[in-house]
């Protein structure tokens, strides 16, 4: 377990190094010169050469690499060309609303997917299955800006139950994490289900229903534990795709997250912004399959013996 | 048995019954003296599908004596699982539920029990242990705890603890090599011997007064079969449990039972002491059983004797004697009304369901 540990945290180095290389070298070749966009039009030769040696472009392109990942590594990110400020006070100030919503629209997804699952898949058949089943269907094919836009319809303009958008206070968080978590615990209710109905029928439920255990205990013990493996595959991917996909949730909300952080750093060319944003949606997708492939392991003993000794 | 023109001539299982010699005819008059554990009578199990109702148990009657073996024989499909997953209040329900009959334990009428009032006699009054011994444990549980979970489940007011040590004594008492070991091992860190010690001890731990046993050999090699056969033969014999043994494997009914009880197409044809179903079958479908055990002297295929012909579905059973289209002594009269079980006259400890003997026809 320990090896695994090791080795699937060295994968995760070298993933994040090639995703640095990557991300520097092409938004360095990408058109549009950053100098001139921050001074305008009018500014002379003389004070663009002056600015981009001050900035440190005017040096080959891979010691700016290197400069811009040791700096990295030291937590230190550059400053935005047009904000006055440095990338990772921006980014945090950013990703505290991020993560706050996709962080509680997550947790939304994996307990109600799971719990809707697992319900469907006990009532496999009957009216109950058929109801929650037609209500995830209707999750995953309503696109996110739609949800969106008729909470805000509802529940903001009509019912006045909710605030319309902003991020001042915990209210205000209510209808974007359901529109950013609906297509996701859609989902994880459906891989829950189609999980669960293949391992209610194994030998070894069974086995524990004639141990006497209570049903739920069965159900729950040793049929869900048994389910958790394609049910941690969707939801891993997911917890990268709900971080990355809140950007259009928080435009729809007015929410200053990390998402409309970068569409403004892109329209801009704020090429510390968004390299420091590229870096960190990769971090988080990095981290969450490693936390994936860990969790695989602890959920599954088979997978421990033969990771260990691959 | 050589009697009948039924039997090919290689005489097959005379290898088989040798184990019978030791018992006389008092066998009987002992064996029917101990006490009743648990007395089936007249139950039925209806398969409600969409394409209709299917009979899969009719009027099956028979009874469970503390300390004896009762095999439960027929070809697949016959209903043999069916009966063992009603005894346990495990009918995969839907399609098949109850539909008449009693399962009497004591004072009480398991047949009358909803499935969630079944749990507390579940491991506790009666124990299973399942065919399959590398799906029936689960993959992501250490065999210790599995053992543990039925003992606290019967016993809450345990600590877990003392549960850990009597799941301990119950690995040892099977017979299990480095028992500290396999109880920190994952299933599939264990051989499929293994497995099955694992679930005897786990069926075993709340000492239940009845074992039932879905052929716990079957998918095992020949040696470890002999094994797991002598364990529950030993647990049999130390815990003085009532043990009903489902198999297709008329060598291992001669080598286990007391009693045997033959099914076919969900109805009990014939019902006798093992030394009676060995020595003098009646039901000519048990007679082809035992004609069909492999003789260890047969050296072609043309040795092996099958009965002819399939068992029907129970969608299309035939009318009569569920057994007619294959059998060599059917009449006309077999195919018109069906034979009840009854008596042998003479021996109210051997039941048959067959017009043949019932009515006495001779050969
Ligand atoms: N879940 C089920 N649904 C429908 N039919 C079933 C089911 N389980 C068993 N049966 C039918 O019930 C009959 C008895 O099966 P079973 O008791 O498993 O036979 P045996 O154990 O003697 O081989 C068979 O005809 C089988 O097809
Ligand atoms: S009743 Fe008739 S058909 Fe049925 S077993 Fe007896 S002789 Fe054969
Ligand atoms: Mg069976």
């Amino acid at each position: 377990m320990r090896d695994f540990l090791i080795r699937r945290a060295l994968q995760a180095v070298a993933v994040m190094l090639c995703i640095s290389a990557i991300t520097f070298f092409v938004l360095n070749v990408v058109p549009g010169d950053p100098v001139r966009i921050m001074l305008g039009d009018l500014a002379s030769e003389e004070a663009l050469e002056t600015v981009r040696h001050r900035m440190g472009l005017d040096q080959p392109v891979f010691v700016q690499y290197f400069n811009w990942l040791t700096n990295m590594l030291r937590g230190d990110f550059g400053d935005s060309y047009f904000q006055r400020a440095p990338v990772i006070q921006l980014l945090g100030r950013s990703l505290a609303v991020t993560a706050r919503l996709a962080g509680f629209a997550y947790l939304f997804a994996l307990i109600s997917g799971v719990t809707i699952g697992v319900v469907a898949a006990v009532n496999h058949g009957n009216a109950i299955d058929r109801i929650l089943m037609s209500i995830a269907v209707l999750g995953i094919s309503a696109p996110a800006f739609w949800v969106a836009l008729l909470l805000q319809i509802v529940f903001a303009l009509n019912l006045h139950w909710l605030p319309l958008s902003g991020t001042k206070t915990a209210a205000h968080f209510v209808l974007p994490v359901i529109a950013l978590g609906t297509r996701y615990f859609a989902s994880i209710s459906r891989v829950t289900r189609t999980a669960m109905l293949e391992v209610l029928s194994q030998d070894f439920m069974r086995t524990a229903e004639a141990k006497g255990l209570r049903k739920w205990a069965v159900i729950l013990r040793h049929g869900l534990r048994n389910a958790l493996i394609p049910i941690i595959t969707i939801a891993g991917t997911q917890l990268g795709d709900i971080f990355t996909g809140s950007i259009l949730v928080e435009t729809i909300f007015s929410m200053n997250g990390v998402g409309s952080l970068m569409v403004n750093s892109i329209n801009q060319r704020d090429l510390p912004l968004i390299e420091g944003g590229v870096m960190y949606i990769a971090l988080i997708c990095v981290v969450v399959y490693l936390i994936v492939d860990v969790l695989y392991a602890v959920v599954d003993p088979r997978i421990r013996l033969s990771g260990g000794e691959a | 048995m050589a009697d009948t023109n039924f039997i090919p001539a290689t005489g097959a299982s005379a290898g088989a019954v040798n184990t019978f010699d030791a018992y006389g005819a008092g066998a009987v008059e002992r064996m029917s003296k101990a006490e009743k554990v648990l007395d089936v009578q007249d139950l039925s199990v209806t398969l409600f599908t969409e394409d209709g109702e299917l009979p899969a148990l009719q009027g099956v009657s028979f009874a469970m004596r503390k300390g004896e073996t009762l095999a439960v024989v027929g070809e697949s499909g016959c209903g043999k699982s069916m009966t063992a997953l009603a005894l346990m209040g495990q009918l995969p329900t839907p399609p098949a539920r109850i539909v008449g009959g009693h399962i009497n334990f004591g004072s009480t009428d398991l047949a009358a029990l909803s499935r969630d009032q079944m749990r507390e006699h579940r491991g506790s009054s009666i124990g299973m242990i399942f065919q399959e011994p590398m799906t029936s444990l689960n993959p992501v549980m250490k065999a210790g705890r599995q053992i543990r979970e039925g003992i606290l489940v019967h016993n809450p007011q345990m600590s877990k603890a003392d549960a850990d040590a009597r799941a301990l004594e119950m690995i040892k008492l099977v017979g299990i090599p480095a028992p500290q070991k396999v109880f920190n091992s994952y299933p599939h860190e264990l051989s499929g011997g293994m497995r099955q010690r694992v679930m005897i001890a786990m069926a075993l731990a709340c000492e239940p007064k009845i074992l039932i046993c879905d052929e716990p050999t079957t998918a095992l090699d020949v040696t470890i079969q002999a094994q797991i056969l002598q364990l529950i033969d030993r647990m049999r014999e130390e815990l003085g449990t009532a043990v009903l043994l489902i198999t297709h494997d008329m060598g291992v009914v001669s080598e286990m039972a007391d009693w045997v009880l033959v099914m076919y197409t969900g109805h009990v044809i014939e019902y006798a002491t093992a030394y009676n179903i060995f020595h003098h079958p009646l039901h000519p479908y048990t007679q082809g059983l035992i004609a069909s055990i492999p003789d260890v002297n047969a050296v072609t295929e043309d040795d092996l004797y099958a009965i002819p012909g399939n068992v029907p579905m129970l969608s299309d059973l035939p009318s009569g004697c569920p057994f007619h289209p294959r059998c060599p002594f059917a009449r006309q009269e077999c195919a018109e009304r069906k034979p009840t079980m009854a008596p042998v006259p003479g021996d109210e400890y051997h039941q048959v369901a067959c017009w043949k003997t019932i009515e006495n026809w001779g050969e």
